[in-house]
Formats: structure tokens, C-alpha cells, sequence
């Protein structure tokens, strides 16, 4: 297996910026080794000029940190891999990409591939149910909390019998999940201890719900999980800052599969 | 509780709530704090930004050479309301504008510095709209037929070469002749828009070439025309195949000679000029037809392009989507987020015989209409939903034999839990719905699924 991988360079890491890198460290790999390494000077270079530098060196694969989306599809309508958002030294870089452990970076509109199709009112009614039936005092509708919340779930904490607010969104609002998600995370970082995000669990959804401290509940028919909810607090698997004593009380307590 | 728990807590929410983006750095230029702002306009969350280089996490374009925050950090000299470009997680580039202090303990030791930045992309949009200075960026596409065009456009920007660009009605012909000119050596020149549809033959003349005192009864001193306008620019000529015959002649000795002959003159004044002309029509059936100089189509057609219809590229609705949200967010001063799967779901069965202009009124009527985050179905134009009916059924049920048209719905579930053994997964899929929906639709009968296990 051949490839030439190239990476636009900056103090011997990955640059922050393919079009205001300085120059391109290509990489000739062979069968799983490194059999040259070469620099190509791109100072002053515009965008397509950058894309041209990577044409005639025959470049397979493009890693690098920030580029354009305008430029990273040129790039891969020429058949060139491009593996973004990358931030490490340029050796670590080849050596990671190698046994492939480095991969192409899912552009975030292509979560849209992930829209939901189950109605909203029925993803609303089962969380409702599923809260409801552990305990929770339910509040839905605009004046209880700002889009993209759906439903805030309030319980007394056993411990120190504080209301513990839960902000949650039934996903299925828009077809950019990922927006979704960044969204709910703005709206409620401040006023609640817990976000839920109600959506079928892909990687992408499951990763970026895990970036922002969020929940991710995949929507069914059993509540049979929640049921051992961890704790005195059901439901809820993150544990909240102030009330790390209300997740202690039950040692028999099994996590559920998030 | 202590004053310093207090302010610490009153910091993180002021934090917390303001509109611009705050990142702490310590003196190596890791960051140690990311607030919501900073994580909405670069799209990186705090926990991945946090312990990380700015540089890492920032992607602009003053990162490796002149970085602001660097320099405050070396001076203590602060920086404020200085323009820069960032890309962010999902690769769009954002303008925003910074400010940098630096951060200093009770003793004066320099502890780290602060960055402040304000998204400007609204700002942007709107100068873009105003000056029309549009790239090949802004050329929304994923389409792999789109960007074999952009592969050679750059070359064909920098010639000298007649441009012919093909395309239905709405599909981008205008933007693409923009980016050319915008592109080209010419770019610090004038680009002028000649719409040959729009301009009566007899008025052709006088309008392209100008003319002198006395060319006719009206005209009282000298005008120069749109070439004249045009001088070391590009001229566009849009709906080039509306041009009669009688008028072809003269664009054909133009792009012969390179000159031309103000009305009423006989001094031929030399013209240097790009020329980019465009057609929603086939020029090449025009003069099979004879309706289109066969001399002067090949003259134009030194290099030509065919845009496809917005149907035939539809995995760029998404995007523009997204785009007409943006620009319309940044028109308006709202703030919609998306539309909902079901809208997306019908764009992207719709044909577009309008092409991207009728994607572009869609996103616009639908901002008139809708008061939330998210366009929703009811926001879209009337005829749209009605010649959409159809397909707006299928997206919830793909299913011919939906639940909801059975007479009786329960009688069903119930019979298809007994074919299943109970099997909710699969009776699910056989009436073709979402198991949350049955989940629902059993509890408003009191079906319990138990009960049809064998």
C-alpha cells in the first residue's frame, strides 16, 4: 500500500490553518513506512495554489487543522483524503495515521444524515412518562424554559432536599442535530444542574453530547434500565457538582447503558 | 459564604451570559478557561478547548505569524477591536474582531492573558450583499460536477479568455461570472452588468458603445457607454441568446477588433475589456436554428461551462440551506436556527425548476412567516406545501398502509403483537412506525405487550 500524505506545517506540528501555513511536509508511506519525507514552501500561497501544490505531488491524504469547507471539498473532488481538525506534532501525525488511527473528521452538516423521524409528540410523551414515572415534577411549554428545551424535570435531591432542575430536549426539532445539541447546551448551562438530550444514539451524536456534558437518552419502549437508576437521583448518570452525596447512597446501584 | 466564592460564582455566570467570546490563557498560551460564547462561534466545546494552545483551537490566519495575544503577553501592551479570520469546527470561515489584555496577580506578575472576540459574520454577510464582492468561496457546493468547474476556474480567472457560462434560470451564472472577475488580474477594475434581455435592440448601441453631441435629436453632449464604463474591467452579458441578430453583428465585431465606434463617430476607440457572457438557453440549438451567429457563439465559447440544475446537484441543498438561514438571520436580525427534518425532507424531493433562486424566496417567505427557532411546514409558501402534498404524507410513514388510515387501529396493533409474539421491535416495523410511537399508541389503548407473548 502506497500513499503520500501531506501536512501544512507550523513549528513542527500540524499548522492551525491550511491556507496560512508557510509550508507542506509531504510524506511518501510505503506498506506502513515512512520512505521519504520532503517540504514544499507555500508562503504567500493563495487557496487553489495550495490545492495545486497537493495535485503534482500526487497527494493522497491531507492532514491537517483548520481549512476552509470550500477548499476541503475541492480537495477530496480530486480523490484526496482529507483528515481535519488535527492538532499534534508531524510525526505523531504520520505515525497515528498509519495504522489508521487518525480519521477523516465527519463534517458537522452531515449530521443532517441523522435527522430523526419519530414524531415530536410522541418523543415528548414517552420522556414525559419516563420522568414522570421516576419521580419527577414535569413543566413543559415556552414559559417554563427557552427553545430548544422541551421539558424541565424537577426532583428534591434526597440529600440535601434541594430542587434539582433538568433541562431536556426531545431531538427532532431540526434536521442540524448538532446545532441542536450546541444549542441546548447555551441555553441551559447556567440555570439547571442536568441536560438531557432525547435522540437514537449515533457516534456523532453520542460524542458530541459527551463534549458538552449532556445526557444522551435513546428513545424506547422499556424503562426497565432507569428503573435501577443510579443513586436517589433516577435517571440522572452524571453526577451533579454539590450533590456527589445523593449518587453515593446506593452501592447496589447498576449504570445504565447510555 | 466568602467574598471571593461569591465573585467567583457572579464571574462564571456574567461569563456565562455575554454575547462575546472569553478565553484565559497562561503565559505557554494554553487556555484555561472557554466561555458558551467562545465554544458557539468557534464550535468547540470548553472541555476540548481547555489545556489546549490557542493556536490549536483557533485556526486564524494570524495564528503562526502576528498573533495578538502572543505579542500582549511579550509587551503587556493590549490590543483592541483588531479584525481576524477564524475557521471554525465545522470549517466556516467567521470574521470577528479581538481584544487582548493581559491578566497580572495582586503583585503585578504576569499570570496570563485574556482574549475578548466578537462575531462579525452578520456584518460580513450584509457588506458582501452590499458589495457584491463575491469569491469562488462563496460559492456554496459539495457537487462534484461544481467542483470540477472550480478546479479550472482559477486558470480561467487569470486568462484572458471569452467566458460562456450555461445554466437554467437561478442556478449561479451570475455569482460565477462575479468570481471570475473577482478572481481575474482585472478585479481592481469595474465589472459591468449588460442584461441583453432587458435592453431594447435600438437602445443596444447607444447604451454599450455610448455616442457624441449631435449622434441624434436628443443627444445634447457626449455619453460614454458601458464599455467605456468598463475600461480594463469585465463586462458581463446575461441572457446573451436574448440578443437579436441585428445586434449580434456588432458584439461580434467588438470581440473581433477589440474595438468599437461611439454613435455618431468614426474614430474606433480600443477597448480592453474581459467579456463573460451567459444563457439559460442552448446556444449551440440557437444556431442549429439559425437564431444565434454561429461566428459569434464560437467566438464566446472559447471556454464554456454548463451549470447543472439545482435538482441534478441535491446534495447542496443542505448547504444552501444553512447559507440562505445565515444571510437571512444577519437581513433580518432573527435568529432561526434550522428547519425541522420534515422541511428538509421536502426540499430535498422537490424538483427546483426555479433552481437556487426558489430555494432562496422558500427560506425567505418562511423567515416572514415563522416566529420560533426552526421552519417548520406550515412557514413554507402555500403552493409549495399543496404541490407537495403527497410527499409530505410519506415522510413520518413511507408506507403505503400507514397505521393511522386503518379503521381500526387497535385491532391491528393487537393482531400484529399476536403475529410477533409481543415483539413490540417488530410490530413496529411491520405497521411502519417509530417504536416510540407504538410505545404511545399502546398505552392510549391499554395494550400491554405481555399478554401476546406465547
Amino acid at each position: 500500500m502506497k500513499s503520500i500524505i501531506a501536512i501544512p506545517e507550523f513549528e513542527n506540528k500540524v499548522a492551525p490553518c491550511f491556507e496560512s501555513a508557510t509550508c507542506f511536509v509531504i510524506a511518501k508511506v510505503e506498506n506502513g513506512r515512512t520512505v521519504s519525507i520532503i517540504k514544499s514552501d507555500c508562503i504567500g500561497c493563495e487557496g487553489f495554489e495550495r490545492v495545486r501544490i497537493l495535485r503534482n505531488n500526487h497527494v493522497s491524504i491531507l492532514i491537517c487543522n483548520g481549512i476552509k469547507n470550500f477548499y476541503m471539498h475541492l480537495i477530496q473532488a480530486y480523490g484526496i483524503l482529507v483528515i481535519r481538525n488535527i492538532s499534534l506534532p508531524i510525526n505523531e501525525a504520520i505515525a497515528l495515521h498509519i495504522p489508521e488511527k487518525l480519521k477523516p473528521e465527519v463534517a458537522s452538516t452531515d449530521f443532517s444524515v441523522a435527522a430523526v423521524t419519530i414524531p415530536l409528540d410522541d418523543l415528548i410523551c414517552w420522556t414525559k412518562d419516563l420522568f414522570q414515572s421516576h419521580g419527577y415534577k414535569i413543566f413543559e411549554g415556552e414559559s417554563a424554559a427557552p427553545f430548544p428545551i422541551d421539558l424541565v424535570a424537577e426532583i428534591n435531591c434526597p440529600v440535601c432536599k434541594k430542587p434539582i432542575r433538568v433541562a431536556i430536549c426531545c431531538g427532532a426539532h431540526a434536521y442540524r442535530v448538532d446545532q441542536e445539541i450546541k444549542e441546548l447546551h447555551h441555553v441551559a448551562c447556567t440555570d439547571f444542574h442536568s441536560h438531557i438530550y432525547i435522540h437514537p444514539a449515533t457516534p456523532d451524536i453520542a460524542r458530541l453530547c459527551e463534549e458538552y456534558g449532556i445526557e444522551l437518552i435513546e428513545p424506547g419502549i422499556e424503562h426497565e434500565p432507569y428503573s435501577k437508576s443510579i443513586g436517589k437521583i433516577p435517571i440522572l448518570k452524571k453526577i451533579i457538582p454539590g450533590h456527589e452525596m445523593a449518587w453515593k447512597i446506593d452501592n447496589n446501584s447498576v449504570p445504565h447503558k447510555n | 459564604m466568602s467574598n471571593t466564592t461569591n465573585d467567583l460564582r457572579f464571574f462564571k455566570v456574567i461569563l456565562s451570559s455575554i454575547a462575546d467570546g472569553v478565553f484565559t490563557v497562561n503565559g505557554d498560551r494554553i487556555i484555561t478557561s472557554f466561555n458558551p460564547a467562545a465554544e458557539k462561534i468557534t464550535g468547540i466545546s470548553a472541555s476540548k478547548a481547555v489545556g489546549r494552545k490557542c493556536y490549536e483551537v483557533f485556526h486564524s490566519d494570524i495564528c503562526e505569524h502576528g498573533c495578538l495575544l502572543e505579542r500582549t503577553l511579550k509587551t503587556g501592551v493590549e490590543s483592541i477591536d483588531q479584525p481576524v479570520n477564524i475557521i471554525n469546527n465545522a470549517g466556516e470561515k467567521i470574521p470577528i474582531s479581538i481584544s487582548t489584555a493581559v491578566l497580572r496577580d495582586d503583585d503585578g506578575r504576569v499570570l496570563g492573558a485574556v482574549e475578548t472576540f466578537r462575531d462579525l459574520s452578520a456584518i460580513e454577510h450584509l457588506r458582501k450583499e452590499l458589495w457584491k464582492n463575491y469569491s469562488f468561496e462563496d460559492i456554496i457546493s459539495k457537487s462534484p460536477i461544481i467542483h470540477k468547474i472550480f478546479g479550472i476556474l482559477p486558470d480561467v480567472a487569470e486568462s484572458e479568455s471569452t467566458v460562456l457560462i450555461q445554466g437554467p434560470s437561478g442556478s449561479g451564472k451570475e455569482l460565477f461570472a462575479r468570481a471570475i472577475h473577482n478572481l481575474s488580474p482585472r478585479r481592481e477594475n469595474n465589472y459591468v452588468i449588460i442584461n441583453c434581455g432587458a435592453l431594447p435592440a435600438q437602445l443596444f448601441e447607444s447604451e454599450l458603445f455610448g455616442y457624441i453631441r449631435g449622434a441624434f435629436t436628443d443627444a445634447k453632449r457626449d455619453k460614454a457607454g458601458k464599455l467605456a464604463a468598463a475600461e480594463k474591467g469585465t463586462v458581463f452579458f446575461d441572457e446573451i441568446g436574448e440578443l437579436p441578430l441585428s445586434t449580434q453583428v456588432k458584439l461580434l465585431r467588438l470581440l473581433q477588433q477589440r474595438e468599437y465606434e461611439p454613435l455618431g463617430s468614426a474614430k474606433p476607440v480600443k477597448a480592453d475589456i474581459r467579456i463573460v457572457a451567459a444563457t439559460n438557453k442552448d446556444l449551440r440549438e440557437h444556431v442549429s436554428q439559425g437564431k444565434f451567429r454561429d461566428d459569434l457563439y464560437f467566438r464566446l465559447a472559447v471556454v464554456k461551462f454548463d451549470l447543472p440544475p439545482l435538482c441534478q446537484r441535491r446534495e447542496d441543498i443542505p448547504y444552501l440551506v444553512d447559507h440562505f438561514i445565515k444571510q437571512n438571520n444577519a437581513r433580518r436580525e432573527k435568529n432561526i436556527l434550522s428547519v425541522s427534518p420534515e422541511v428538509m425532507d421536502i426540499l430535498m424531493r422537490h424538483d427546483f425548476p426555479g433552481n437556487i433562486r426558489e430555494l432562496e424566496n422558500i427560506i425567505e417567505y418562511a423567515f416572514v412567516i415563522c416566529r420560533g427557532s426552526i421552519i417548520q411546514t406550515e412557514h413554507l409558501p402555500t403552493e409549495f406545501i399543496k404541490s407537495g402534498d403527497k410527499r409530505i404524507g410519506m415522510v413520518h410513514n413511507p408506507k403505503g398502509d400507514s397505521l393511522a388510515k386503518t379503521i381500526n387501529e387497535q385491532k391491528r396493533i393487537e393482531e400484529i403483537l399476536k403475529n410477533n409474539n409481543g415483539h413490540q421491535g417488530k410490530t413496529a416495523r411491520e405497521l411502519g412506525i417509530d417504536r416510540t410511537t407504538l410505545w404511545r399508541k399502546m398505552k392510549f389503548y391499554n395494550i400491554n405487550p405481555k399478554d401476546y407473548h406465547h
